[in-house]
């Protein structure tokens, strides 16, 4: 028998990426975006990623510990994180204004996952929704020599062995790790179900528990690894297009008159 | 190992069903192309796959310098660790400027393996790379659900980059087939066993390659939905495609979600059936030759996107809309 998982879900705070696009400010001198008006949260699919570690130690047993790395964490959206059920948080805090890419966040987490170590179980959103990079779950199972799988659906443990349904191009797969070679990395999306809601005294009762300060310099050891990337421009997309919008009496005559349209315009 | 004396830039194919390359492959071939003029150093693309050989041939007609061959079965389902493995060996051997893979769910799979175990830069989900003329690389790929657009250059010697669709161009007629060089193939080690292996039954053309799509969203209220797009898919010899929230729902294969975390699509005709237009969903479709909207929301952010709306019930407008297409083109 065994005790459970113990887990690790990477968490990122991240600007909340449902905001209007309008509450986005590109500032291309200093090439940087801003935002007003909207929270930061625990970006989206990391929300899976945790949702699926919850559920797995509901079933199992075991520990779920967020870990995040970055600079200015609000304590209100870690907190409600560690509220739906997770045990403890490991803050990795960054100072300096640059940004880690994915190699340089990717190194610095799986320092930090290996300081911690213990685990059985790395859990990661499929992609952060500011890098829209999708490397650093990967990533780090490289960094670590442990294997990848991608994009987790589901999860289960039996006859010894943690059971992973997970999307491949074109369908799905199930695969099977001995618990016994574990530890493994899962990238996890949508698929894996909506974060758990928080009651109101579980984030009151939150404030309890453990939370971890750790210098990124210290976890990184000597000398913090640098970016492979540098930012040297950002624009605002241009998607604007001169919509012409096509009127008539009745909603089928629309339908009628936009066809007709389409086939004079040649489109069709 | 194989080695080149000036390499350049590495492209790594996809290959359909057929064994021939993939659209979205070709059209990297003809960025590359492009990029190598500038670059001074050959193109060489790796085809890796089962019973390949016809693949190579297609890439070499392309103009591509030296085509590598792995051919082998490890390369089917699974075989991300393999593509890995072969694609890192080969890159030590090359040791190229630039790698390059088309966007797609297999490449996000594999290109942060292969940049990892390299100790490399990757910028994936690229909506172009240009060369600076210093022959500095530049790439360019939305951040932030596509609400920006970032411009990064690379510090390491090689870096590799995942490559959107409509960022591709038609390779130029170069006259000579390129060299076919078998290599040899590592066989990569699965880490995990694999219990139970589902594919989906392809229906129709594949989305991302698809000449129309029909997209619905959140809008439809149901699967039903979905039937009526299939409908009109079918009449344009199109693919049905979907926002996040109805393949969240069940309404629609997630397969078929179009977006920033789904498909990348630039059909010639995208008809957004009420979808209100997210930055996220917005940035897999811009690339569309002339889009359509309908939804009745006449404030809806998609028709800031689109080139025909209608703003009316989707229900009402769609059976006269399809009816109409389907008289006019005689169908
Ligand atoms: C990290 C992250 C990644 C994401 N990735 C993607 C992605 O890849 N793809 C994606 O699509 N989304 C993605 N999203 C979600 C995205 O932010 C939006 O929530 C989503 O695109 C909205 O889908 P929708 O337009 O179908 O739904 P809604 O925004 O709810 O819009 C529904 C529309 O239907 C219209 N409508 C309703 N009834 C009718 C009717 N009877 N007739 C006509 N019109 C009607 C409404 O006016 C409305 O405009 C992502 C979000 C995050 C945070
Ligand atoms: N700064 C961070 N802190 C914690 N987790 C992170 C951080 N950056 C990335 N991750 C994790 O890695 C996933 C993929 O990020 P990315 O490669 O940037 O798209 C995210 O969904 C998180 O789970």
């Amino acid at each position: 028998m065994h005790n459970g998982l113990n887990m690790i879900v990477c968490v990122k705070q991240v600007p909340d990426p449902e905001g209007p696009p309008t509450s986005y400010r590109v500032d291309e001198e200093a090439r940087t975006v801003t935002f007003q008006g909207i929270p930061p949260v625990v970006s989206p699919f990391d929300e899976n990623a945790l949702e699926l570690a919850l559920g797995l130690a509901g079933v199992h047993g075991g520990t779920v510990t967020l870990m995040s790395l970055g600079s200015r964490f609000s304590p209100a959206v870690m907190l409600k994180a560690l509220a739906t059920g997770a045990d403890d948080l490991v803050l990795v805090e960054m100072n300096g204004d640059t940004a880690p890419d994915s190699f340089a966040t990717a190194r610095l987490l799986a320092a930090a996952i290996s300081r911690r170590g213990g685990f059985d179980l790395v859990l990661a959103g499929i992609q952060a929704s500011d890098t829209n990079a999708g490397q650093v779950g990967p990533g780090i199972a490289e960094l670590l020599g442990i294997p990848v799988i991608p994009r987790a659906c589901h999860a289960d443990v039996t006859d010894g062995r943690l059971v992973v349904k997970h999307a491949v191009p074109g369908g799905h797969e199930t695969v099977g790790v001995p618990l016994r070679e574990l530890p493994v990395v899962l990238t996890v999306g949508f698929e894996a179900g909506e974060l758990r809601y928080p009651h109101l005294a579980a984030i009151k009762a939150a404030k309890e528990k453990p939370q971890a300060r750790w210098d990124a310099s210290d976890v990184a050891g000597m000398s913090p690894p640098g970016n492979l990337l540098e930012i040297v421009g950002l624009r605002a997309p241009k998607r604007e297009r001169r919509c012409l919008l096509i009127e008539g009496d009745t909603p089928e005559e629309q339908g009628e008159s936009l066809a007709v349209r389409l086939r004079e315009d040649g489109v069709l | 190992m194989v080695s080149c004396e000036s390499p350049g830039i590495l492209v790594l194919t996809e290959l359909v069903d057929n064994g021939l390359l993939t659209t979205r492959t070709r059209l990297l071939v003809g960025l590359a192309q492009y990029l190598t003029a500038g670059l001074h150093g050959e193109l060489i693309a790796l085809v890796t796959g089962n019973g390949a050989a016809k693949a190579a041939r297609e890439a070499a007609s392309l103009g591509v310098d030296t085509v590598l061959l792995a051919d082998s079965p490890s390369f089917g389902t699974s075989g991300t660790e393999a593509l890995a493995a072969n694609i890192c060996e080969v890159c030590a051997g090359l040791r190229p400027r630039l790698v390059v893979a088309p966007h797609t769910q297999a490449a996000q799979d594999f290109m942060p393996m292969v940049a990892f175990r390299l100790g490399t830069a990757l910028v994936t989900d690229c909506v172009g790379i240009t060369a600076r003329e210093d022959s500095t690389l530049v790439f360019t790929k939305p951040i932030y659900g596509g609400n920006a657009l970032a411009e990064f250059v690379s510090g390491s010697p090689t870096t590799l980059a995942t490559v959107r669709i409509g960022s591709g161009r038609e390779p130029t007629e170069c006259g000579h087939a390129g060299s076919i060089v078998p290599v040899p193939v590592r066989e990569g080690r699965y880490r995990l066993e694999v219990l139970e292996s589902k594919h989906d039954e392809p229906s129709g053309p594949v989305l991302e390659e698809a000449g129309v799509v029909v997209a619905g969203g959140r809008g439809l209220g149901g699967p039903e939905g979905f039937d009526k797009l299939r409908g009109l898919a079918d009449t344009l010899g199109g693919a049905v495609g979907a926002s996040r929230p109805p393949c969240d729902l069940g309404w629609a294969d997630p397969d078929t979600q179009v977006g920033i975390t789904g498909k990348i699509v630039a059909p010639d005709i995208y008809i957004a059936v009420a979808i209100s237009g997210s930055s996220q969903h917005l940035t897999g479709m811009s690339d569309s030759g002339t889009v359509v909207a309908l939804n009745n929301d006449p404030d809806a952010c998609i028709f800031n996107a689109a080139d025909y709306g209608v703003v009316a019930d989707w229900q009402q407008v769609l059976p006269a809309f399809s009816r109409k297409v389907r008289e006019l083109l005689g169908s």
